[in-house]
């Protein structure tokens, strides 16, 4: 199963940090992440996080969505 | 776009709902290699949008799903065992072949993390882990490994039943009949993008990485589609805001310290060269390999049961003889009618259109 869920971050300790999981407070796992700070979104598997959620680059896409009205 | 809002304008939705609904041909099968794609998909709907020329077909990518009877009449072995205190991830329980197991000796988790308290708590007993999943679970799984050498856990064993994506979707691309891949989208956060790419390049089948909200999801759909009309063989990147290029360099390098490559057996599709981890000579000790047998037992003692082909693409679970008959998810009688991303256990929650009160 891979399911992973977003979280933000609320405090960060060494191997770990404290997170909000819609509402609900939890501590990860960060070892596979660098220099997590407060308030980043991460995204969260099996206790710990396997990436940052970041800002979507989207232009591509939007170019794609932008071209389906010319079909 | 922000989290927990939708992603698209109503307008623009729309638009891209009448693209996919409106494609006309030729005839397009797309594998869905992950489970909780397949179960998004059929959560949001999204099938009743598809044209009669577009076909989406279930993948390999639910791990318990392609762990086969072999492997499991092996791992009950281990279950029946006093010595031993079994750990594992809860689907593994509601399986036919665990039945009848004492479950005093067995421990539920969530997380891999849990298994160095497990241990801790129980030094007289072998504690072992039974580590079925994909890559998405797999670093945080050798960082265990790593860290119970260092505190000298040694009753702490992980039967090691983690399968690798790549070559088995090299397997699919040569032997199915596939004309794009919706690329797991969270095994690519730690994969990276370049290397679904490879694949998609070397078979000559287009991809679309993609997440699991569903607009994510029919962004997806329609650039597969755009892909194959234009006959790109290669992968966009439809999850980029988690996904990166080279994907997550700690949890890869996390997995190669600790793992070395091996042969592993599938379901459905038996032995693939290099598609399983076991443990590199530093780890060894806390290694279970498991048994290899291959007992030719891919389907059930009926040998009516059609899992191996489903997570192959081949059959759709409707097309089973035991599906919502003998099988259901209250009585399964194979792995992709038990475990909430087997496909199985899927079309049978959303059979006719709505939610079936019966399943899980």
């Amino acid at each position: 199963m891979c399911i992973a869920v977003p979280g933000r971050v609320i405090a960060v300790y060494q191997e770990k940090a404290r997170v909000s999981i819609w509402g609900i407070e939890e501590e990860i796992n960060i070892i596979f992440l660098e220099d997590v700070k407060v308030g980043e979104w991460v995204l969260i598997h099996t206790g710990y996080a396997i990436g940052k959620i970041e800002e979507q680059s989207a232009k591509e896409a939007q170019a794609f969505l932008k071209s389906l009205g010319e079909h | 776009m922000r989290l927990g809002e939708e992603l698209l304008e109503d307008a623009t939705r729309s638009k891209v709902i009448d693209y996919i609904s409106h494609y006309e041909g030729p005839k397009i099968r797309i594998m869905e290699v992950c489970g909780s794609h397949t179960k998004a998909i059929s959560e949001y709907g999204l099938t009743q949008i598809l044209p009669p020329t577009m076909e989406l077909v279930s993948g390999p990518g639910c791990p318990i799903c392609v762990t086969p009877d072999a492997y499991l009449i092996d791992i009950r072995s281990y279950c029946q065992d006093e010595k031993n205190i079994i750990v594992c991830f809860g689907d593994l329980l509601r399986l036919p072949q665990m039945q009848g197991i004492n479950r005093k000796r067995v421990r539920m988790i969530y997380s891999s993390l849990e298994c160095l308290k497990i241990a801790a708590a129980y030094p007289d007993k072998q504690v072992i882990f039974i580590a079925i999943a994909f890559e998405t679970t797999a670093p945080l799984i050798a960082w265990v490994i790593k860290k119970a050498k260092a505190l000298n856990l040694l009753n702490l064993k992980v039967w090691c039943g983690l399968k690798r994506m790549i070559p088995v979707l090299n397997w699919i691309s040569n032997q199915e009949n596939i004309q794009g891949y919706l690329y797991p989208g969270h095994v690519a956060v730690i994969l990276g993008e370049k290397i679904f790419t490879q694949i998609s390049i070397d078979y000559g089948i287009p991809g679309v990485i993609a997440g699991f909200k569903m607009d994510e999801l029919l962004v997806a759909l329609a650039r597969l589609i755009a892909l194959c009309v234009e006959g790109k063989a290669t992968c966009t990147n439809e999850y980029g805001n988690v996904v990166s290029s080279e994907g997550n360099i700690l949890a890869q390098n996390q997995m190669r310290e600790v793992f070395e490559t091996r042969e592993s057996l599938w379901r459905g599709i038996g032995k693939v060269p290099f598609s399983g981890y076991g443990m590199k000579e530093a780890y060894k000790n806390f290694e279970i390999i498991p048994s290899n047998e291959e007992t030719g037992d891919s389907y059930n003692k009926m040998g009516l049961c059609l899992c191996g082909l489903v997570v192959r693409g081949r059959k759709k679970p409707q097309e089973c003889p035991l599906w919502g008959e003998s099988c259901t998810p209250m009585h399964p009688q194979g792995a992709c009618m038990v475990t909430v991303e087997g496909a199985c256990a899927i079309a049978y929650h959303f059979k006719e259109g709505g939610k079936n009160e019966e399943s899980y």
